[in-house]
């Protein structure tokens, strides 16, 4: 066996001095490589991680406030369609009370007008029954020649003016 | 009969160029040391300096690393085990890989003290291998003891439990038991196994790379050797892969499964 290794040129000594300074070459590179540029890695990628978790919750905080937004126009809209409801309830009430009060007023006023017409008319007949009673005693003069007493000029004026009723 | 090569070619048994005592300080050494210089001043000039928002340097280092962890998640199965076992699957892999590809940078291995080549591809000497196969081996043992704790450990290569259960079931089952023990037994051997596997496979490969180098630049003066040597450049950062794998199969293999790990936190 050793024959075999010493052809292929092993020499205890040097085979420990490489293994001690493979181990020294671990260490370095353990401590003053590997070691910084995990870190330096770990920073980053921690860094990133922070971004996006901070981008996430904002993400977060954006949808609820998105949310609370639309709760909020959803609940003012609520409000506004409340509101002008009442108003238009409030208006169609007036609206209501103000024709009442014209339609009453207008009644008043028709029936004011139609007192006023009663009051003309019965005053026209008046007139005109008087009239009729003077033209009537003035025509049966003037056709019979003789006087019409007040009580049969009255009469004759009745007479007349049931007939032109009838007509 | 020899071809003639042999003067040209890189020789087996690394040259000693100076010593320190009784140790003798090869060239494949010089050269460790000398990528292990370059890995510190990286760590201190470069990556030390690195920034959240990454230089184009910067990202091609980031991009190393996350393929590295990549390779390793894919090979362990989970991030857990991926991260347990990371620093040493990537030491491996990136020591390799810079070993492997270092020697094509013109004139470095030309550079001679006292007529000696001061650098030489560390993975070329078979005592590099050995010594990162050994101390991947011991760091695969030092985790399973981690994972299993000190009888656990033990219990994974002197398994009584087996016989003591399987003799309560019955005498079939008791000798299954016995089996199981003996299997036992051999992973010690197994162990012994993997630093021999590991070692000869990437020596005989780099070293075999090198010898069709020489091959290739003493027959083709022109183009294919300039070709080998970027083939060579991606060979070599392909052997530390397949390497770093083996370690991370090893690893693996001799890790808790992760539901077992999952059903002891709760």
């Amino acid at each position: 066996m050793m024959e075999v290794l010493n052809n292929i040129g092993f020499d205890w000594q040097i085979a420990l001095v490489n293994f001690i300074n493979f181990l020294i070459i671990f260490w370095i590179l353990k401590k003053w490589v590997f070691g910084p540029v995990r870190k330096t890695i770990a920073a980053r990628t921690e860094k990133i991680q922070a971004g996006i978790d901070q981008a996430q919750q904002s993400e977060t905080e954006l949808l609820v406030a998105k949310q609370k937004a639309e709760e909020l126009i959803k609940s003012a809209r609520n409000e506004a369609n409340q509101i002008v409801a009442k108003a238009k309830e409030t208006a169609d009430d007036q609206v209501a009370h103000a024709q009442d009060t014209a339609t009453n007023e207008a009644q008043a006023i028709l029936d004011k007008a139609q007192a006023q017409i009663d009051k003309n008319k019965t005053a026209m007949e008046k007139e005109l029954f008087e009239k009729t009673a003077g033209l009537v005693a003035l025509g049966v003069q003037k056709i019979l020649g003789e006087d019409v007493t007040e009580s049969k000029n009255a009469e004759l004026s009745k007479r007349a003016l049931d007939l032109l009723n009838q007509k | 009969m020899s071809l003639g090569f042999e003067r040209a070619l890189t020789p087996i048994q690394p040259d000693i160029v100076f010593s320190i005592g009784n140790f003798g300080i090869a060239n494949s050494t010089l050269m460790i040391i000398f990528i292990a210089l370059l890995f510190l001043a990286l760590g201190i000039f470069v990556v030390r300096k690195f920034t959240l928002i990454p230089g184009s340097f910067q990202s091609i280092i980031e991009m190393i690393y996350e393929s590295i962890v990549g390779l390793v998640e894919q090979i362990t199965g989970n991030r857990y085990h991926a991260e347990r076992i990371f620093p040493v699957i990537a030491t491996i892999l990136v020591y390799f890989a810079v070993a492997n590809v270092i020697a094509i940078i013109p004139g470095l291995t030309d550079i001679t003290y006292n007529g000696i080549a001061i650098f030489r591809t560390p993975t070329s000497d078979f005592n590099t291998a050995l010594g990162v196969s050994l101390a991947s081996v011991i760091a695969l043992n030092y985790i399973s003891l981690q994972e299993y704790g000190f009888l656990g450990y033990l219990g994974n290569f002197f398994n009584f439990k087996e016989i003591i259960k399987g003799f309560k079931q019955g005498l079939m089952e008791g000798f299954v038991g016995f089996i199981k023990f003996f299997v036992g037994l051999l992973d010690i051997i197994g162990e012994l196994a993997k630093i021999v596997s590991l070692s000869f496979r990437l020596f005989g490969n780099v070293y075999a790379g090198q010898v069709l180098a020489i091959i290739i630049i003493g027959s083709f003066a022109y183009v294919l050797p300039a070709v080998w040597t970027i083939m060579s450049g991606f060979t070599g950062i392909l052997q530390g892969m397949v390497f770093a794998s083996l370690v991370a199969v090893y690893y693996t293999l001799s890790l808790k499964p992760i539901e077992e790990l999952s059903k002891k936190n709760n």
